[in-house]
């Protein structure tokens, strides 16, 4: 029964900091504007000092089940109880001297013990971070696992898991049932029903019983409703507590089975961390970027809702430097910006200057020189750069040393030499370079079909036009009149050919 | 999928559409293609492929008739397009606004299509690369040589139609005339885009719908036999576009009958297609009477494990 009124603290609570500041915003209401508002406000300050009264009880039945961080538990019982009391004092005054200006400072203070009690226990429930912290997922947020085998088997595996889907609960603020679950020590311990893991003995383990109960069981973990484990992470779980919980080993030193191990290698290692996933930038709004695509200059997200944008000037013959200041305002966010086959040249490229996190750049096709690679300096983000089809030569390469990321350079038909990439790699070992394929005799000839003749008529009495046509303007044509096979030395086609006598 | 991505994407050139298909035949016995294989469903029809032929008429009846300067077309346009709009006020129909944008995207054409078709500014050794065909209008080798131009002018999806698969029976042969078709110039393609250094935004996909029995249809003999329909597994290739290169994902059984490990729906492949292009395939939606209707209808999931 007591547990039962203690749970109606999470119902009741919110019923004094509505009738409260109700109660405030009326008050405050009849003293500036001339609504007669003060009999309401006794209305509702009783009420709100009934249901502080009420929800400071429950409260102090639900603290006593426990599993609550003491020192935030502390400050919210006490403010709570302080809230409680003031709103008791707050409604005697009113029934003495409502008007005077110091019930008024009275109730500031009290609508303030009030606020900062909803702050405690908006703490207690949903963590102390809960508020200021910039991702909500945080918790959920898995380290990236570069290579699965040399994962330590609890850290970078099995902790992302209970913390994701045991930890909202089970963590250093909450305790549900006394338990957490985030480190070595929590779980060895346990909580008030016992260790939630005993090394080696799968089947005493409370952790395994819990979550591998039907999920209609009161005692099933997680709770109903709640983000639940997915067969691959049960199975991880009894694996790990099958091979004696292993809290230091390795994957590989663990023998993980292959069956799981590939079931978590699609899971976990996911795609390679970009560059950009760390970065954190202020989205550009939706209705600039529209308005800068009215005049001309595409941009667009790299994807839906990422803050990152791509530029899109291909193709574009009539570039102005002028038209490229305008991504100014939103250079930050550019992290790829595509100049191919444009009029972009190496004045115009100082724009680049202005994009920090520039990721991708597209330059083939156009009139770059080594000279403008001098733009590219400081773009520490540059991963990918084309540049085929350019002027550069071996001395752009120079111009190339500083950029730290720099992983992709296509050089296809520019002035560099296979020397001169030789020695780029030689001193940037992880970079890819395609210099494209030098030597062609891998393939065959292209092979033609034989040409159609096509004459205005088929019969004819003094002349005819004949053309002969080929699909491919740049092939010759031979041809004969006499009825001989045509060879190469044979007459070449160059005009319609008038004939006045048939062949054979 | 073309229509979606146009419709998700938009078009990146102005001058040409977002969704450009050819066609070309192989030396199998082939089956009707219809229009209506890249038409735009219940999507808008501003969204549908626009076919493209080989040879120098590459998209029929858009040049101007004989008599008919330039000039005239604009302002013949102009006027149509007036009578267009009056009759949008009228009835609110937004087919009418659709069809105004593609008399004027193919007025745009007229000049930018015979540029991007025309293969005769490709130096020899890149003809090379794509085989022999490369030269023969309509032929497969010719359609990914154009495939390559139209992706460096930003056309978002290209789809190239060879027919001939349908080997009911007399396999040998034609298989093997047909995989000689397709072979080297795909090859060329991923080649091209790669040197160009295309291929870390373009996804190549090479697939069909379904896939053959592993035993025989019609006479058992060695040159003459056949294989039906086999829908349960069939296997595509992607190169490319952010996916993991040199390995196979998903198994079958060792009859190749059924799959027994890592299966690939149609909803996730085009979910995981969709990802590659930056679009959330559960966000993706077109209302049409009176439901939203993704791509994948209401499953698909990203296949993980085929990304880089």
């Amino acid at each position: 029964m007591l547990q039962f009124l203690g749970r109606l603290h999470i119902l009741v609570l919110h019923l004094p900091i509505g009738f409260l500041i109700l109660a405030f915003l009326m008050e405050l209401a009849t003293r500036r504007s001339a609504l007669a508002l003060r009999p309401a406000v006794g209305f509702s300050l009783f009420w709100g000092m009934v249901s502080a009264v009420a929800a400071a009880a429950f409260g102090y039945l639900l603290s006593l089940d426990g599993g609550y961080d003491e020192e935030l538990l502390s400050w919210h019982k006490w403010l709570g109880f302080a809230t409680a009391g003031l709103s008791v004092a707050l409604y005697i005054f009113y029934k003495k001297n409502a008007a005077s200006s110091l019930f008024l400072s009275f109730f500031t203070a009290t609508v303030l013990v009030l606020a900062a009690t909803g702050h405690f226990g908006g703490s207690l429930t949903h963590g102390s971070d809960y508020l200021f912290s910039d991702e909500k997922s945080d918790a959920t947020a898995a380290v990236p696992i570069a290579n699965l085998d040399s994962a330590l088997v609890f850290e970078q595996v099995v902790l992302p898991v209970l913390k994701a889907k045991c930890g909202n609960c089970h963590n250093p603020a909450k305790r549900k049932g006394g338990l957490v679950v985030l480190t070595k020590e929590d779980l060895l311990k346990g909580g008030k029903n016992g260790p939630a893991v005993v090394p080696g003995k799968p089947d005493s383990s409370l952790l395994l019983k819990a979550i591998h109960l039907p999920l209609e069981e009161k005692k099933h973990m997680p709770p109903k409703g709640k983000p639940q484990l997915s067969d691959t992470e049960k199975q991880l779980l009894d694996w790990w507590l099958k091979a004696g919980a292993p809290f230091d080993k390795t994957v590989a030193a663990a023998a993980m089975p292959a069956a799981l191990r590939s079931a978590l290698q699609a899971a976990t290692v996911a795609a390679a961390p970009s560059l950009l996933d760390g970065l954190k930038l202020d989205p550009v709004s939706e209705g600039k970027l529209k308005s800068l695509r009215s005049e001309g200059i595409q941009v667009f997200p790299m994807a839906a809702g990422s803050p990152f944008l791509q530029a899109l000037f291909s193709g574009k013959k009539d570039l102005t430097a002028g038209q490229l200041n305008k991504l100014k305002p939103i250079a930050n966010n550019i992290v790829q910006i595509n100049l191919a086959n444009s009029n972009v040249d190496d004045a115009m490229l100082a724009i680049v200057k202005e994009m920090p996190h520039l990721n991708r750049l597209h330059l083939e096709q156009t009139g770059i020189t080594d000279k403008g690679l001098a733009n590219l300096a400081d773009l520490q983000y540059l991963e990918y750069l084309n540049l085929y089809q350019t002027k550069v030569t071996d001395a752009g390469f120079a111009q190339l040393q500083s950029l730290p990321k720099l992983r992709s350079l296509y050089l296809w038909q520019t002035g560099v030499t296979t020397d001169g990439v030789a020695k780029f790699v030689s001193q940037k070992p992880d970079i890819f370079i395609d210099n494209g394929i030098k030597n062609d005799s891998m393939f065959g000839e292209v092979a033609l079909k034989a040409p159609m003749i096509k004459a205005s008529k088929e019969l004819f009495n003094d002349t005819v036009h004949v053309t002969l046509e080929s699909g491919f303007a740049k092939a010759n044509i031979h041809y004969t009149t006499d009825g001989k096979e045509p060879d190469s030395t044979s007459a070449v086609y160059k005009e319609p050919l008038v004939l006045s006598a048939s062949g054979r | 999928m073309g229509a979606w991505l146009s419709y998700g994407l938009g078009s990146e050139n102005e001058n040409l559409p977002a969704f450009v298909v050819l066609t070309s035949r192989g030396g199998g016995n082939s089956q009707g293609l219809y229009a209506h294989l890249w038409s735009a469903g219940f999507l808008d029809s501003a969204h549908q492929g626009v076919l493209l032929r080989g040879g120098k008429d590459p998209v029929l009846y858009l040049n101007d008739p004989k008599g008919m300067e330039q000039a005239d077309r604009r302002r013949f346009l102009d006027n149509l397009a007036e009578l267009n709009h009056q009759t949008y006020d009228e009835l609110g129909d937004p087919e009418i606004l659709s069809r105004i944008k593609q008399y004027e995207m193919a007025y745009r054409m007229q000049t930018s299509v015979p540029e991007v078709m025309d293969i005769n500014g490709e130096p020899d050794h890149i003809l090379k690369m794509y085989g022999p065909d490369v030269v023969t209008p309509g032929s497969f080798a010719a359609n990914c040589l154009l495939a390559r131009k139209l992706a460096e002018k930003g056309v978002r999806f290209i789809q190239l139609y060879h027919q001939g698969w349908d080997q009911h029976s007399n396999l040998v042969d034609e298989m093997g005339m047909q995989a000689k078709q397709v072979d080297q110039p795909s090859a060329a393609l991923i080649l091209d885009l790669k040197q160009r250094g295309l291929l870390d935004d373009t996804l190549v996909v090479w697939g069909g719908e379904f896939g053959r029995t592993n035993y025989c249809q019609g006479p058992l003999d060695a040159k003459l036999y056949g294989r039906d329909h086999h829908p349960r597994s069939f296997s595509v290739w992607m190169a490319g576009g952010g996916i993991k290169p040199g390995f196979e994902y998903g198994e079958t059984d060792e009859f190749g009958y059924n799959i027994v490990k890592d299966p690939v729906h149609i909803h996730d492949f085009h979910a995981t297609i969709l990802n590659q292009l930056g679009l959330d395939h559960t966000k993706m939606t077109f209302k049409h009477q009176g439901r939203r209707y993704r791509l994948t209808d209401v499953s698909g999931e990203v296949v993980k494990g085929i990304l880089a």
